[in-house]
């Protein structure tokens, strides 16, 4: 009997130990890197950029992100060579994508907020309700796939713990075990929470910029309506909806108005 | 002396009297293949002997006829007296082409005189059929009925340029033009779209008179509807759409009966509606060329800059204003930025921008008035103020500078807030200071919208995860089980295992192998203990089997004597020689202890 009870131990964390090397063989999997494939073009982007060959630096970075693969460094890098070249709604633009990636990102905010200052309207920002910008600003922590990782490793745990607390004969181990997979089914709780909330914010995200240099925004989705107000390159705006060509869009200050589609360009 | 005088008096009399003669021959500009026009020789004196010059190619059909008007007129006791002789002819255009008529002559006062040529050009097909009539040059006056719009009537944007710069600036027209009269043009005309560019309206005078134009090889009345100068805001083709226009049409309406007060009443007019819709403009902007210097303005055209100061000489405190003007063509109306660098020392308050353009949307000025107060004492060198545009003709970017500025600030009264404004002033000078960081290493690249959430392989992991949870609980339950099954099992066959081995010894003593006979013994009693008790043989010692029999309430009497019968067999199976009981009694000793022990526990 003594044993068996051994055996039975043993056993199982062979089991566990097997099942926790197939997990992160499995996420080591999922998070294959292509930065490979790309390595020579972004070398080259790196030194045309440093010889202040700006605009073919970005054709290099820009074939990456139109291959489908992106990271807040190469909006970054590429926000940065139109800066150089003065284009400032396309440097915003892409530092506003950079942003989405990597909120956090003092670099990113710096250029951007320097971007800022040649944009010639000055719209007062209404401030967001200020709890609702505290959790953001906590959410945005991790990037949504470190929450999901997160989430699996609280998961796995949580299970262990609830296996030991089933299992052990102690009363002792049982009454910490309790407890402490509660928590770890919390943790997992709220990460898988969170995961799904920081992919929304990127996924969702529905402003652009304004790419020409000066736009009439109008009270209706047609060529006939209103003028209502008149906002220029660079400047954010948030999309509200869209109808055929036209798109209904709000300023940070509040004011509505519609323009058409190709006056802008989403983040 | 007194004759001299006279002449003299009588040749600037004459002089006087003798005004400049005009005379002016006028014709239409364009006429069409046996159209009929006026050919008017205007005088304003009377002259002698006018000749008309050769019609040559025009079929002479009447004429002259003669007119006179005068018109006298006192203005502050002033009397202006002016006359007009006018001789009129008709003509015919036979065959097209361009045709000069000559001047025609006439004698004033004794000299040859003559009129300006008339330049003529004559379209359409050389037989061509019905002659329309053409008094005056007003669509208003009769036309024949109305065939059918699209090459009677049609409207056009017309532009001055079809490709141009971003920002560069287009004269565009909306022109009506027509064979038929019009009666009326729709009020509710809201004009082309116009979007991708920045339009500036242009007021021009309402329709009233329609003027010939020739379009290929015809002849039309044209009007112009609106005018707008747009500025186009984004590189590429840009599209301008259709629009469309309801005008008028006056119709002549044929009455099936001829009564002879019909005839008397002349024919009656309706009005009918005709839709127009214009055909779609492209545009072709070009983008500005990509070496856009530091500070482009975005000013397209061509441009002037001048830049002044109020004062070179102030106190600490007091303000300065500049004043920087840019006159020139262009989008002069979107220019917003003007390039300078005022010193960190001085507090620059945001540019007033006044401007003034003028008609034409496209030419004007915009000043810049720039206050600035200087905080501390000194001579501050100011750089030049400059203003980058493109100039479409020349293809190139032209920086425009000022001269640059002298300021010479001496100390004035309150400098309390000097301390205060110098940390400002430091900050503000580390930031100029500084560009945009740079950029970063890419190394690692994630595939666009690949989130690990939505994966398949990341739900089943979950899955497995609970799978193998639930697997090794329900595995631990069974192995449970089965060890309380082994344990009851064990338990039930204590008694019966523990007889068996005492029958073993029994022959064992038969054959009287002693410690043979007590091993056995031995293990009989360890073993039944061990399995009753469920306690595994190698934790079994003396203390740990007696503590576990009293738990289960077997009197400590038995346990006592239990215990004696096992050492005593345990001695004298490594002593046999020392041995004091008789093992026969030992045996049964030992048969009644376990049946009693046995009996215990199933009492309890």
């Amino acid at each position: 009997m003594k044993s068996s009870l051994e055996n039975m131990m043993s056993r199982r964390i062979k089991a566990v130990i097997a099942f926790f090397s197939l997990n992160i063989v499995l996420l080591g999997a999922l998070c294959a890197n292509p930065q490979n494939r790309f390595g020579a073009f972004l070398k080259e982007a790196e030194t045309l950029y440093a010889n202040e060959k700006f605009q073919n630096a970005i054709d290099r970075y820009q074939h990456v992100a139109d291959s489908g693969f992106h990271s807040s460094e190469l909006y970054y890098n590429i926000g940065n060579a139109y800066f150089k070249l003065g284009d400032i709604s396309r440097s915003i633009l892409n530092y506003e994508r950079a942003l989405l990636l990597a909120p956090t990102d003092g670099d990113i905010l710096f250029n951007l907020e320097k971007s800022r200052t040649y944009v010639v309207d000055n719209i007062e920002v209404i401030p967001e309700f200020f709890i609702k910008s505290w959790l953001r600003k906590t959410i945005v922590i991790f990037n949504s796939n470190a929450w999901a990782v997160t989430a699996l490793m609280a998961f796995l745990f949580a299970t262990l713990f609830l296996l030991v607390f089933f299992i052990a004969r102690k009363v002792v181990v049982k009454k910490v075990m309790l407890p402490v997979s509660i928590i770890a089914l919390l943790v997992f709780l709220f990460s898988i929470i969170f995961s799904s909330r920081t992919k929304g914010y990127v996924e969702d995200s529905n402003y652009a910029i304004i790419m020409q240099s000066t736009v009439t925004v109008k009270s209706s989705p047609d060529n006939g309506g209103v003028d209502v107000f008149i906002i220029h390159e660079g400047t954010k705006v948030n999309v509200l909806r869209s109808l055929a060509d036209w798109h209904e869009i709000k300023l940070a200050d509040g004011k509505q108005g519609w323009l058409s589609a190709e006056e802008i360009e989403k983040i | 002396m007194k004759l001299v005088n006279t002449i003299f008096v009588l040749l600037i009399v004459s002089l006087a009297s003798a005004q400049t003669l005009q005379f002016k021959a006028e014709g239409p500009r364009y006429v069409k293949v046996g159209e009929r026009f006026q050919l008017q020789y205007t005088l304003n004196a009377s002259v002698d002997e006018f000749e008309p010059p050769s019609f040559g190619d025009f079929d002479f059909i009447d004429g002259p006829m003669r007119g006179s008007s005068s018109n006298i007129s006192i203005i502050n006791g002033k009397t202006t007296r002016s006359q007009n002789y006018t001789f009129t002819y008709i003509l015919g255009a036979k065959t097209a082409g361009n045709f000069k008529i000559g001047p025609a002559k006439a004698v004033y006062k004794k000299n040859n005189v003559s009129s300006n040529s008339v330049n003529i050009e004559v379209v359409g097909n050389s037989n061509a059929n019905q002659g329309q009539q053409s008094g005056t040059e007003s669509a208003k006056q009769g036309a024949p009925s109305v065939q059918g719009a699209g090459d009677q009537i049609f409207v056009r944007l017309v532009t001055d340029k079809k490709t141009c710069y971003v920002g560069e600036s287009i004269t565009a027209w909306v022109k009506i033009y027509t064979k038929v009269s019009l009666s009326d043009i729709d009020r509710n005309y809201k004009g082309p779209v116009f979007s991708g560019f920045y339009k500036q309206d242009i007021d021009i005078p309402p329709i009233t008179n329609l003027e010939r134009e020739k379009v290929g090889n015809d002849i039309y009345y044209s009007g112009t509807l609106q005018k707008v100068v747009l500025f186009p805001q984004k590189s590429g083709d840009i599209r301008i759409e259709p629009f469309d226009l309801t005008v008028y049409v006056q119709k002549q309406v044929k009455r099936r009966s001829r009564s002879p007060l019909d005839d008397f009443f002349g024919s009656s007019y309706t009005t009918e509606a005709v839709k127009l819709k214009s055909k779609p403009v492209t545009i072709k902007a070009k983008a500005l060329p990509g070496n856009k210097p530091n500070g482009f303005s975005g000013a397209v055209g061509k441009f002037t800059l001048s830049g002044s100061l109020n004062s070179n000489k102030v106190k600490t405190n007091d303000a300065v204003s500049f004043k920087l003007s840019i006159k020139g063509t262009g989008n002069i109306k979107l220019v917003e930025q003007l390039n300078y660098n005022l010193p960190s020392t001085m507090q620059v308050y945001d540019p007033v921008i006044k401007s003034n353009i003028d008609k034409s949307g496209k030419r004007g000025s915009k000043t810049f008035e720039i206050t600035a107060i200087p905080r501390h004492p000194g001579t501050i060198e100011i750089d030049p103020f400059s203003f980058v545009y493109f100039d479409p003709s020349a293809k190139k970017y032209k920086t425009l500078k000022t001269q640059a500025f002298k300021l010479e600030v001496e100390r004035g009264e309150s400098d309390s807030n000097s301390v205060v404004i110098s940390n400002l002033s430091k900050e503000q000078v580390e930031l100029l200071a500084s560009d945009i960081r740079y950029i970063k290493p890419v190394e690692k690249l994630s595939k666009k919208g690949d989130y690990l959430i939505d994966k398949l392989m990341y739900k089943l992991s979950y899955l497995l995860i609970s799978m193998l949870f639930i697997a090794l609980l329900v595995f631990n339950r069974e192995q449970i089980k089965r060890n309380a099954n082994v344990i009851k099992t064990k338990n039930k066959k204590a008694s019966k295992q523990a007889m068996k081995r005492l029958k073993r010894s029994k022959e064992l003593l038969g054959q009287n192998k002693l410690d043979l006979f007590y091993e056995e013994l031995s293990k009989a009693l360890w073993g039944y203990i061990s399995d009753k008790l469920n306690i595994p043989q190698s934790s079994l010692s003396t203390d740990s089997a007696k503590e576990a029999l009293n738990s289960h309430e077997i009197s400590n009497e038995l346990v006592d004597e239990l215990f004696n019968t096992i050492s005593h067999a345990e001695f004298a199976r490594y002593a046999p020689g020392a041995a004091d009981k008789d093992p026969n009694q030992v045996y049964d000793n030992a048969l009644h202890l376990l049946m009693g022990i046995e009996n215990s526990f199933k009492q309890v």
